[in-house]
């Protein structure tokens, strides 16, 4: 597979305050790529350098080929990365319809944004025609989440960067929505970096994880040998807290290693 | 120590009336970890919301909440909320008031307001530098932290019932099984009666000892946890089960 994005030595500070450091990873297309960590691990600050919404102080953004990290991404480059944030309802316009948000992109983008398209966005993500004119109020947590990803999809994009996108909804909904964000892999050849805190998920929706702790990357592997042998410390940490439903999975889970383990392995 | 019989909650919207809570009947005995399981919407935190006697305006609850025998839907929840009985809320920095420091929070609801002892319960939570937390305000505060004082708020007069609504659900799993645990240690060490609300199985089995799983308003299944997440006979059970993402593979709810 054709290497879709690279992020070479990335890195953000804020003042004095390290975000992220020296981060390298890569994504192929149609590729899930899932970055894990705590909260203040970088993990959202990398979702934002990624998606444009800031510029890094260091490093490098391949996407394709060209360098996005130091100039303004062109329109095209700007409708192939969009972004499902973590709470839709801070996200999503009040006084707006569904189909007014899901719209929003395509005037942006100049692109064709008749009812037909609506609804044939919708339909994307298992919305039926008459969610096109409610207000996000009217809508569950798992139907703005839906309307959230049709709007990200508008642009026809090439990677979407997912911020925690199932982290506020309960566990049978966020399995539907886990189940969808597959299916539209499958069908659209889309790549994901999928943002989470909850390693118990990542099996579930991606190929391959990054490890984050305190801004640097720790471990990044193929999603199975990650979670059946860790090597950092912090990700046995992380996966030693794994909420977990029987005694088989009890029994993948590692020791909790003391903070002291964790940050000598980290210096 | 909790005895819930007959609960009924009905909510009035725009002139047609949901009831969301129907004919409920649970119990929690002192130093028991009892947990309430269903999804957005089975009526979990309305029930939890009646029990405190902090159901919204628009709601209405009949039936039985008996605290410690006295019946709370007559007798009120003067002298009990806030002290005996307490909560811990879900999103810990709307709880918290943003414009008093952590000291003064607890201060204004403490009985014993010596600032060693404030510090000794910080401390209790697993804060390490409690002097640090009580002078700041909740903007300044982590959320794992700022989750831990409203624990800490929560155990500040030695309740005999804790509710526990989804705490700590939009924080990380650390600081959830932090909380649990800490929880967990009261009511063995102190007798505390808790109740934890929760749409999670796995945080269920961690937790606590008798299940209640609610599904519209109703309670579908009841028992030991370890019974109920081993031979799940109710459908609704078996779907929240398979919902819970799997490290050995996809879920598949």
């Amino acid at each position: 597979m054709a290497e879709l994005l690279a992020v070479r030595d990335l890195g953000k500070r804020y003042g004095r305050v390290v975000a992220l450091d020296g981060i390298s990873l890569g994504i192929a297309e149609g590729e899930s790529l899932a970055v894990v960590g705590q909260s203040g691990s970088g993990k959202t600050t990398l979702g934002r350098l990624v998606v444009g919404l800031e510029r890094p102080t260091a490093g490098s953004i391949r996407y394709r080929d060209g360098e996005l990290a130091h100039r303004s991404r062109t329109r095209a480059e700007r409708k192939a990365i969009q972004l499902v944030p973590q709470d839709p309802l801070s996200t999503l316009n009040p006084s707006r319809t569904a189909g007014a948000s899901v719209a929003l992109p395509l005037v942006v983008h100049g692109l064709p944004r008749g009812r037909t398209r609506l609804v044939e966005l919708f339909d994307k993500v298992d919305l039926a025609e008459r969610f096109v004119d409610r207000f996000p109020s009217e809508l569950s947590g798992g139907q703005r989440q839906r309307v959230a990803i049709a709007r990200a999809l508008a642009t026809g994009p090439r990677l979407i960067v997912l911020d925690e996108p199932t982290s506020a909804l309960d566990v049978l909904v966020q399995a539907r929505v886990v189940r969808l964000l597959e299916r539209l892999r499958q069908d659209l050849g889309i790549a994901y970096l999928f943002i989470t805190h909850d390693l118990a998920l990542v099996n579930s929706v991606a190929n391959r994880v990054a490890v984050l702790y305190r801004g640097r990357l720790v471990e990044l592997g193929p999603t199975d040998s990650v979670l059946r042998k860790p090597q950092h410390p912090y990700t046995r940490r992380l996966l030693s807290n794994v909420a977990v439903v029987d005694e088989a999975e009890e029994r993948l889970k590692p020791a909790r290693p003391d903070d002291e383990a964790v940050d000598q392995e980290f210096a | 120590m909790l005895n819930v019989a007959g609960l009924e909650v009905v909510i009035r919207r725009r002139g047609t009336t949901a009831r969301v809570v129907r004919g409920l009947d649970l119990s929690v005995g002192a130093g028991q970890r009892v947990a309430l399981v269903g999804e957005s919407g089975s009526g979990k935190s309305m029930t939890a919301r009646a029990i405190m006697g902090l159901l919204p305006p628009t709601a209405s609850a009949t039936g039985h909440v008996r605290f410690d025998g006295t019946d709370l839907f007559e007798a009120g929840w003067a002298g009990l909320r806030g002290s005996r009985m307490t909560m811990v809320f879900q999103d810990p920095m709307s709880a918290l008031n943003p414009v008093f420091r952590v000291e003064d929070q607890l201060r204004a609801i403490a009985r014993s307001r010596e600032r060693s002892r404030l510090a000794a319960l910080l401390e209790s939570v697993a804060i390490r530098d409690p002097e640090r937390v009580l002078r700041s305000y909740p903007f300044q505060l982590s959320g794992g932290m700022a989750q831990r004082v409203l624990l800490a708020a929560a155990l500040v007069n030695e309740p005999e019932l804790i509710v526990a609504d989804e705490p700590a659900t939009a924080l990380d799993a650390e600081i959830q099984q932090l909380s649990l645990e800490l929880l967990a240690r009261r009511a063995r060490d102190e007798g505390t009666a808790v109740l934890l609300i929760t749409h999670h199985l796995g945080l269920v089995r961690a937790f606590a000892e008798q299940v209640y799983v609610m599904r519209e308003g109703e309670i579908v299944e009841r028992g030991p946890t370890r019974q109920i997440l081993r031979a799940p006979s109710h459908e609704y059970t078996r779907s929240l089960l398979a919902s819970v993402p799997r490290l050995s593979g996809a879920a598949d709810g």
